[in-house]
């Protein structure tokens, strides 16, 4: 709309409508929407464990797949801010629950880390050994940075799941820890298994948010060119 | 008076002016809202818009935030507590000025 146009300008209120809802459709990539970072995350984790489950996998695997969630993080973070809000960045209104939510989530995150933490030491302590003192560093620090990631990234309640359960998987892969006949063995499986349900319900999550996004920006476009 | 005119005639004309109420519908569906956005789905032209918004701004009705993002510089627009019961007393006093008159 130009200026001389804009003067004449009355949006109906089917236009106003329409408005509102584009806003609200593009708002949601900020945070409930994450699309291909959706697919990401759900496949990221489906791969981790076939691939530990099936193959023997060397320290260069462990790494890699180790340092993966990372690169999945940072990769639905670019996506977000790059593709997804494409034309300025829109901020999702703020329900009224959410933060408390998201403070309670990342305070039981922060008490099971702690926990962790003081049974990887309490290990230590009982048989030390120089091998273990460098994995059980590098275990404790990706658990106590599982809180941060909670809070920063960790937006929407698939991401939630899955990304714990990624940063879980990658703490153990990295610390070279071994899982069988541990106490903790069962309670780590029951979440890996949660995740990998959550992780089914995921990918198709995100193609769908995608195929919305596909849209909503040829909408967009659309609008642009009347304008 | 008629009652349906003296309803119209009382509707907030800040507003009222159609690039301003959709500046504020558009706000009033997120948290904030970058000018980039805001003048795509607008259509409105860069000028025309910063004029409205400075309008909706000393009126309290909007909060302007400018920021650097990297080396860009990023303005970020947010619609007050106060913009928003604006917002909604306008559209009941439009519904019952449009209902006096039918």
């Amino acid at each position: 709309m130009s200026d001389a146009v804009s003067n004449h300008f009355e949006p109906s209120p089917k236009e106003l409508k329409e408005l509102k809802n584009l806003t609200r459709q593009y708002g949601r990539f900020s945070k409930d929407a994450v699309g291909l970072g959706h697919v990401l995350g759900g496949g990221l984790l489906f791969l981790s464990v076939y691939l530990v489950h099936h193959i023997q996998i060397g320290m260069f695997g462990r790494l890699l797949l180790g340092a993966a969630p990372f690169g999945w993080i940072f990769g639905k973070e670019w996506l977000r801010k790059h593709y997804y809000q494409f034309s300025g960045r829109v901020n999702q209104r703020r329900r009224v629950w959410e933060t408390p939510i998201q403070a309670l989530l990342t305070g039981v995150m922060a008490l099971i880390s702690l926990a962790a933490t003081g049974f990887a030491v309490y290990s230590l302590l009982k048989g030390f050994s120089w091998g273990l003192l460098l994995g059980s560093l590098v275990y404790v620090a990706l658990l106590l940075a599982i809180p941060f990631i909670v809070w920063r990234y960790l937006r929407a309640p698939y991401e939630f799941i899955v990304g714990v359960a990624l940063f879980l998987f990658s703490a153990i892969l990295l610390s070279g820890s071994p899982l069988a006949g541990t106490p903790r063995a069962l309670l780590v499986r029951s979440f890996m298994a949660l995740a990998q349900v959550v992780a089914l319900v995921m990918v198709p999550v995100g193609f769908v948010e995608h195929i919305e996004f596909l849209k909503l920006r040829r909408k967009m476009r659309v609008l642009k060119e009347v304008a | 008076m008629r009652a349906d005119l003296e309803g119209l005639l009382t509707l907030d004309r800040l507003v009222h002016e159609p690039a301003r109420l959709v500046i504020l519908t558009v706000l009033a569906e997120a948290e904030s809202v970058e000018f980039q956005f805001l003048a795509r789905i607008s259509g409105l032209s860069k000028g025309n818009l910063s004029s409205h918004i400075s309008k909706l701004e000393q009126a309290g009705y909007t909060e302007v935030n400018k920021s650097f993002r990297g080396k860009m510089p990023s303005t970020s627009l947010k619609i007050t507590p106060f913009g928003r019961r604006a917002l909604k007393k306008y559209r009941q006093d439009l519904k019952r000025a449009l209902r006096q008159k039918s």
